[in-house]
């Protein structure tokens, strides 16, 4: 049986780095026809609402996040989810409710992939309108790459 | 020498609201002195960056005011348009106008009840903390809201920010044998609502009522949501056409959003508590089976029975859904021409908060000049701080925490969305 792996890009395309977990998903849809690694993947976008992402990952094998956080350094980095899950606080809104309430969530709810993976990049520019900061624009090829790894190899 | 004592309560954030708000509270002899729902979250100017765009963009630049509730902002957005434009829309697009709509509804009234306002009355801190210990029910919160966010998607493209509502009608319609697998799944979805009435019909309602005007849209033979009468408890009815003439909206020192007022009355109330109270007659007969067995009368004037009217809502809005996918036919074009023209429109729905209005003005070539939003919050604004007033004056014995609180659940209540209304919460309580 085929392990279920989930792809899940998060963000919103309009707002300059916020947008890197769609790019990287779309750039993953457009090497699927020559990269036999992501045979059978799921690839998806989500605004990271709670309910979707549960959906999203519930029952799968692999469920790799490729998101973006604010701050000064470049680059990006790898975090092996749930152990580390960030941390808690108390849930502002429906808005709110962030990635780390929504794995501690599914922990409680027993809806956690087998395994989950966040590829992180840094984002400096998070204004009005679509298009990556040239840092960030240069972390979706090793991204992308990684990602072809993971999914390979479970 | 007489001992002046005076409290202050400062809810700095507001938690399980939509946005950013506070409350202030100051208390002087004993007495409640002021009340300010305040809303700090900054505007968004939204109506400002409306002007000079074309008349056929607010459906998808207004859908962003809103994550929760997008498919209203694009409803009423699209009935001020056609209404400038002097374009009625075929029966076939306002039934899947409807039907999307009820897509969200059930995705919002499901979010509220489960994850925001349900752990109030259970005594939990979050949902997360409800699921701990009762995870089926939260289990059956998701499971129901996703039955919404589905709907949402296959109607309009994806389940936040539609990107197939335009004026006139959607880029494309379904198939009808594409709603066929939804509608089995919104029978589950009945029985998960009619499941969720009478488990929010259990909870311990304080006795608290109001007498405010309610206003929301009626529609002669269904129950409103995407088109009607603006009328209130008090005896007004009126076309959307006239809604500024009856809506008046002022600047309040205190908060972002603007308070709105009904014309030479005051305050008043929009959302579920207040369509129930005007339309309930033309609910289901199961939905009004479901809201009598759960105890809500003639009206609803407590407002911590809206959750009980979400709920019932909800309801309507899955059956209303099987309804539509029932007697679903493509129209024969997925939308209606809508031509540019110079002009003013005015639309108005009910999004799952309350009546939603919008207007524009287009010059010749469709070009917006101006727009107007008024969204369910700021129209709530003056009567949330007036039952909290009251609501804080017999709870004055209770140490500023637990006044916090109880506070905070009182805004609940009504399910304010600050981040639309912002032109909102922290509490603060003075006591003196």
């Amino acid at each position: 049986m085929v392990a279920r792996r989930v792809v899940i890009g998060i963000g919103n395309e309009y707002r300059r780095d916020d947008g890197f977990g769609p790019w990287v998903v779309a750039e993953l849809a457009a090497r699927r026809a020559d990269d036999p690694r992501l045979d059978g993947v799921d690839l998806r976008v989500s605004d990271g609402e709670p309910s979707r992402m549960l959906q999203a990952w519930s029952g799968a094998d692999l469920a790799v996040l490729v998101d973006v956080a604010a701050g000064d350094r470049t680059g990006w980095c790898e975090v092996s989810l749930p152990e580390d899950a960030g941390p808690g606080g108390p849930v502002a809104s429906g808005h709110a409710i962030g990635l780390g309430d929504t794995i501690r969530l599914a922990r409680v709810l027993d809806r956690l992939p087998r395994r989950l993976v966040a590829l992180v990049a840094y984002g400096r520019e998070f204004g009005f309108g679509p298009g990556l900061s040239a840092p960030v624009a240069a972390t979706i090829r090793p991204v992308t790459e990684r990602i072809c790894e993971l999914v390979a190899a479970s | 020498m007489t001992h002046r004592y005076e409290r202050v309560i400062d809810v700095r954030a507001l938690a399980r609201v939509e946005g950013e708000g506070a409350m202030h509270v100051r208390v002087r002899d004993g007495a409640v002195e002021d009340v300010r729902l305040e809303i700090y979250e900054p505007p968004r100017f939204f109506e400002a960056f409306l002007r000079g765009r074309q008349h056929t963009e607010p459906p998808d630049i207004t859908a962003r005011i809103c994550g929760i509730c997008p498919v209203a902002y694009q409803m009423s957005a699209c009935a001020a348009i056609e209404d400038a434009c002097r374009v009625t829309v075929p029966a076939s697009i306002a039934a899947l106008r409807r039907l999307i709509y009820c897509g969200e509804w059930i995705e919002s009234h499901t979010l509220h009840i489960y994850l925001l306002h349900a752990p109030d009355f259970l005594g939990y801190g979050s949902a997360l903390a409800l699921a701990k210990d009762r995870r089926d029910l939260v289990e059956r919160g998701l499971a129901l809201k996703q039955a919404g966010n589905d709907l949402i998607e296959l109607v309009g493209g994806r389940a936040i920010h539609p990107i197939n509502v335009r004026v006139g009608g959607f880029y494309r319609v379904p198939a009808p044998g594409d709603l066929a697998p939804l509608r089995e799944r919104l029978r589950v979805a009945l029985d998960q609502a009619l499941d969720t009435v009478r488990w929010v019909a259990g909870f311990d309602f304080p006795d608290f009522h109001h007498d405010h005007e309610m206003l929301s849209l009626c529609t002669p033979g269904t129950y409103p949501i995407e088109t009607g009468f603006v009328t209130t408890t008090g005896g007004l009815c009126f076309d959307v056409r006239q809604f500024e003439q009856h809506i008046v909206e002022e600047q309040v020192p205190h908060s972002t959003a603007l308070h709105a007022r009904l014309a030479g009355r005051g305050r008043y109330l929009t959302g579920p508590a207040a369509r129930f109270t005007l339309n309930q007659h033309w609910l289901t007969p199961l939905a009004r089976e479901a809201a009598t067995a759960a105890g809500l009368g003639e009206d609803c004037r407590n407002p911590y029975r809206s959750i009980v009217v979400r709920a019932v809502e909800t309801v309507y809005a899955v059956e209303e859904a099987i309804r539509l996918i029932d007697a679903y036919e493509p129209p024969p074009a997925p939308a209606a021409v809508v031509p540019a023209r110079p002009g003013t429109g005015r639309g108005a729905t009910e999004a799952p908060r309350g009546t939603l209005f919008h207007r524009y003005d287009l010059d010749p070539d469709g070009r917006i000049t101006a727009a107007r939003i008024v969204p369910p919050t700021s129209q709530n604004q003056a009567a949330i701080e007036d039952d909290l007033a009251r609501f804080v004056a017999g709870r004055l014995d209770l140490d500023n925490e637990r006044l916090t609180a109880q506070c905070e659940q009182a805004i609940r209540n009504y399910d304010p969305c600050i981040s639309c209304a912002t032109h909102f919460l922290d509490l603060h309580v003075e006591r003196a």
